[in-house]
């Protein structure tokens, strides 16, 4: 069956693009233009007629791609039209007035790129966080997978992997062949040097966890000491842009922000203190596990005494401007005003810095979702155990343990069974339409 | 002119057409076995030797499924070795050097005396349809008319088969056989898919012209691992294998005289076995390497007949003559025959069932090396699951050896989904569960489906389950036995001391503990007197037990898959949405499950469960219709 969709956000907008694939895409194209010659990959500029009566619907551009080089892998046809509900769905409903067409079912473009082998797992779901992506350092990092950087990474594992147990096999299945001496001599080495990738690999999935789910700085402090009043600041600011993920307000109040185009995921608490009422009690308890997940805390001070220095916390003196202070008490605590709007610069970029620190340098293979690092954990078991062996008395065993984790790299690239993933993943992104 | 119909006819007495013909005729269908001549049967064409690593598994399957070349094998044996020994057991494969002479004979025995078995020696020159899709018989070289409705082809090398000696070309199956023509018109007019490979074989050379004495020796193992579960004692002799290796001197001359060899000439075009290539490709393609080991295996106790294995060849006989009288050892050693490479047709496996019966015309069964494998134990393999599933159809049923349950499963499933490309040969590595499928355990995982099915002696099954009591009364009394770390510590055997309570069993798991060290801790077991084989199964399947409760469970998540099944009506033209050429291979090797369209190459998981959801929305259909 030959599918079509809307590929671009229905609404008001200049320019709309209605996608279609399938065999008789070429096909339905000519129905409703008066062109002929359509070559690969080039736009012709058209004027779109009803297929039926015959009538002027738009003008605009077309685009066919050859089968399988499009994003399908089938024959694919663009339609760029004029944007609008009312002309998309006048353009829409002539072309449901074409037999062989159907529309297509949420995911179903993409579905079909993987089922052509135009795309695998890693790249799909990386195509879902570009969709999906709200910052700039989000936008980066999907495009990395998509260009197919972990699938590139996954499966030189998988080589180096087939290629250890190619060697300990030889020895088994050709026992009374002349074979060199110590074909397998340096496994240690070589299972070491890939177990080395995959752990910093492993290790950069904080940095994904981070890009994926937002930089998360809880602010904290005693009652009255400004937090409220930081946290709404802080989202009217230019510089911090108040980002619109769904599903922002929790128990806590929280703003998400993009600062410097990281996602950045700001937590107000309640006051900490002692305290014998019930809710505040829970509103406290609350505060303490949003500092344990935290990857960096804000605390609020107003008495320059009470100032207690710890590691991971920005401190911050508020209302300095009703206070006297002495700089050199100050340290690396930031003073600023919340009602006059002084020192807020200095705290963002105090901000920035630490995102920063975190992000040392952005590798093009950070594993942004929680299966791949879980995947690749397993992989590292199976290699550690692999290790354990004894080559020469079970060298059978140690094949056992390398083809486990020739399995698991094929689970997370999506060459063997993957079913369970799959379910979720063509749920999870609503793209191509 | 017609003779008495039988269930069953078999064609060939091969290794594929013996162990076809016992089979059929074991599961009670009266069996025709036709042949040339009674002198072919047994023979062995190419090394003398039967099993080796895969190999020896798929013997050791055969025996346990009451097939006759394991006990065969063991009749002839004239030098029995364990490869891998020193290895773990899943890959220990039992090997022994033959006496073609005694093979042959003994064979010869077995199928002029195998109840419900009929021999004919006529050569068989065509095969009778009905509406060109069912068989009904077969018509031989004498005019004889044979009906039956299931005919097993076991032919080898025959279609279209040529020997390549240099530059001379000679029409032929075997050396020396006459390539059955009228046979062969049939099954090419049948449509089938064929494919085109060689092999070759060496020279075969004078024993009394080999100088001994500059050889290195190499003799059969101490302990003799038998084929058969039934063997109990060696039968012969056991005599030694020599080596010697080519050189500089033997290098050069082949590569001056490549362009002679029908390999290099451009006579032979068609792919040979990778791991078995002919001297001149060893030494073309790999140049660097400075000599090649050959194994000189004598053909029998009494033969003066040497098989120089490691330099087959196809180059005209003077320079094989040369080149070999360069070989230490082998300096003035006479060529009894020159070696020869043979090119010959297959029929595409992908054109068979899982029961070897072809798609196209019900009732015919291919086996052996038609198919496009090489060996006589994959031969002999193929013949018992055609064999067995011929002769089941007429009770309505069939039999499919599964990957999980053995390497004849394995290869079946290999052959049928994927063809072949080159001579498909068993190794160790194709089963995924290796550890599972050992060749310890074969009749543990087959006789109770030989039991089944109806294949097993009487006496072979005695045997068997009082092996099998025997095994798991031990295994019951070292599963009570529980102990704490400080109680075993006396005993000078060390374990983690948590505290935790331990089994016998359990004990067995670890790497440095056998049974013979902890029988005396127990008086129950020390009583048990166990035999080696019964110790040796337990102290194998504590050593791998963990392993084995994994592949267990990926066997149980296979068999949910293969239980799946695809109609065989299914269209796969119909999925629009797949690329053409996963498509091709679709309608090519037609998946009769999900658990084998999974296998197929190139196939994604969507693809995968595109089909099934197309399987269960027409169940569904049907269902409401």
């Amino acid at each position: 069956m030959t599918i079509y969709a809307l590929s671009t956000a229905p609404g008001t907008a200049g320019l709309a693009v209605i996608r279609l694939s399938g065999p008789k895409a070429l096909e339905a194209l000519k129905t409703i233009v008066k062109n002929k010659d359509f070559i690969h990959s080039q736009f012709v500029k058209c004027k779109f007629y009803h297929p039926v009566n015959h009538k002027q619907l738009d003008s605009g551009l077309a685009v066919y791609f050859k089968g399988p080089r499009s994003f399908t892998g089938e024959d694919v046809v663009e339609l760029h039209i004029h944007g609008g509900y009312a002309n998309t769905s006048i353009v829409l409903s002539a072309l449901a007035t074409i037999k062989y067409l159907r529309i297509a079912d949420q995911g179903e473009f993409t579905k079909r790129a993987f089922i052509n082998d135009k795309i695998d797992l890693t790249g799909i779901e990386a195509l879902g966080d570009l969709i999906n992506s709200q910052t700039e350092q989000q936008h980066e990092q999907a495009l990395f997978h998509m260009s197919g950087s972990l699938s590139k990474l996954y499966l030189n594992w998988r080589k180096k992997l087939i290629e250890l147990t190619a060697l300990i096999e030889v020895e088994l299945d050709f026992a009374d062949e002349d074979l060199p001496e110590n074909i397998s001599k340096n496994l240690h080495i070589k299972i070491d040097s890939i177990i080395e990738e995959m752990q910093a690999h492993v290790n950069e999935s904080n940095q994904g966890e981070i890009l994926r789910e937002g930089f998360k700085i809880v602010i904290i402090g005693e009652p009255n000491v400004g937090k409220s009043s930081l946290i709404n600041l802080l989202a009217k600011r230019d510089v911090a842009i108040v980002s619109d993920i769904a599903g922002t307000t929790r128990d806590a109040i929280e703003v998400n922000l993009n600062i410097n185009g990281f996602p950045v995921i700001i937590t107000d608490t309640a006051g900490l203190r002692i305290s014998n009422d019930k809710i505040e009690k829970l509103g406290i308890g609350i505060a303490l596990s949003k500092i344990e997940e935290s990857n960096a805390v804000i605390e609020i001070f107003t008495d320059p005494k009470k100032i207690i220095k710890k590691d991971k916390h920005i401190s911050v003196l508020n209302k300095v401007d009703l206070i006297k202070i002495n700089e050199k008490d100050l340290g690396q605590t930031i003073p600023i005003s919340i009602t006059n709007n002084i020192g807020i610069d200095l705290l963002i970029s105090r901000i920035e810095k630490t995102i920063k620190n975190y992000f040392p340098s952005i590798s093009k293979t950070i594993p942004t979702h929680v299966r791949y690092k879980i995947g690749v954990e397993k992989i590292i078991q199976s290699l550690n155990s692999a290790k354990d062996i004894n080559l020469f008395e079970a060298p059978e065993l140690v094949v056992e343990e390398l083809r486990t984790g020739i399995y698991e790299i094929g689970r997370l690239t999506g060459t063997v069974d993957v079913e369970e993933y799959l379910e979720v993943i063509f749920k999870e992104f609503c793209i191509g339409k | 002119m017609s003779v008495k119909d039988y269930d069953v006819i078999v064609v060939g007495g091969g290794h594929a057409g013996c162990e076809a013909a016992t089979t059929s005729a074991r599961s009670g269908a009266k069996t025709l076995l036709i042949t040339h001549k009674l002198d072919t049967i047994g023979e062995m064409s190419c090394n003398p030797a039967i099993g080796g690593l895969g190999k020896g598994h798929l013997v050791r399957e055969i025996d346990a499924l009451d097939g006759i070349m394991g006990r065969i094998a063991d009749r002839a044996s004239i030098q029995y070795r364990l490869l891998n020994r020193k290895k773990g057991p899943a890959v220990r494969g039992p090997r022994a050097q033959a006496d073609r002479k005694l093979y042959k004979k003994y064979m010869q025995q077995e199928i002029l005396n195998y109840p419900n078995l009929d021999c004919l020696y006529d050569p068989v020159e065509d095969l009778l349809l009905e509406n060109q899709n069912q068989v009904i018989g077969v018509t031989c070289g004498s005019g004889k008319i044979i009906n039956s409705k299931r005919v097993i082809i076991t032919t080898g090398t025959f279609l279209n088969g040529i020997i390549h000696i240099g530059e001379k070309q000679i029409s032929a199956g075997r050396h020396g056989d006459a390539p059955s023509i009228g046979l062969a018109k049939s099954l090419y007019g049948a449509g089938f898919q064929l494919g085109r490979l060689k092999t070759g074989t060496p020279a075969r050379l004078d024993k009394a012209s080999i100088d001994y004495s500059v050889l290195e020796e190499q003799g059969a193992d101490e302990e003799h691992s038998y084929f058969s579960f039934l063997t109990n004692k060696t039968f012969n002799e056991q005599v030694p294998c020599h080596i010697t290796y080519t050189n500089e001197e033997v290098h050069s001359i082949i590569q001056n005289n490549l362009a002679k060899s029908a390999i290099y000439s451009g006579q032979i075009t068609s792919s040979g076995p990778r791991y078995c290539p002919s001297v001149e490709d060893k030494i073309h393609r790999f140049a660097d390497k400075s000599r090649h080991q050959i194994f000189l295996e004598p053909e029998g106790l009494d033969s003066q007949t040497i098989y120089p294995n490691g330099i087959s060849t196809s180059l005209p006989e003077s320079v094989q003559q040369e080149f070999i009288n360069k070989i230490s050892g082998l300096e003035n050693v006479k060529i009894i025959r020159p070696g020869y490479a043979i090119e010959y047709d297959y029929i595409d496996p992908r054109e068979l069932f899982q029961t070897l019966e072809t798609k196209k015309i019900k009732g015919l069964y291919l086996a052996g090396q038609i198919n496009g494998t090489t060996g006589y134990e994959e031969a002999a393999a193929q013949g018992l699951v055609a064999g067995l599933n011929a002769a089941l159809t007429l009770k309505n049923k069939e039999y499919i050896f599964k990957r999980s349950d053995s390497y004849i499963g394995v290869m079946v499933d290999d052959l049928t989904l994927k063809g072949v490309s080159e001579p498909y040969r068993m190794f160790t590595s194709r089963a995924e569960y290796r550890l599972t499928l050992r060749s310890d355990n074969a009749d543990l995982r087959l006789t109770p489906i030989a039991k089944e099915l109806g294949l097993s002696s009487s006496m072979r099954l005695d045997k068997f389950e009082n092996k099998v009591d025997i095994l798991e009364n031990a295994k019951n009394i070292l599963k009570n036995i529980k102990f704490t770390p400080n109680f075993i510590e006396k005993f000078d055997v060390k374990i983690n001391k948590d505290g935790k309570k331990r089994s016998a069993l359990d004990l067995l798991s670890y790497p440095e503990i056998t049974f013979s060290k902890i029988a005396p801790i127990w008086s129950e077991v020390e009583n048990l007197d166990l035999s080696k084989d019964i110790v040796e199964q337990i102290e194998i399947e504590a050593h791998y037990k963990g392993y084995l409760k994994k592949q267990n469970s990926d066997i149980i998540s296979l068999k949910r898959d293969e239980n799946v099944k695809i109609p065989s009506n299914f269209d796969f033209s119909e999925l629009s949405s797949l690329s053409n050429e996963l498509k091709e291979k679709l309608l090519k090797s037609k998946p009769q499950n999900i658990s084998q369209a999974s296998r197929i190459e190139g196939m994604s998981p969507a693809a995968v469960n595109l089909i099934l959801s197309i399987i269960k929305s027409k169940a569904r259909s049907r269902k409401i219709a």
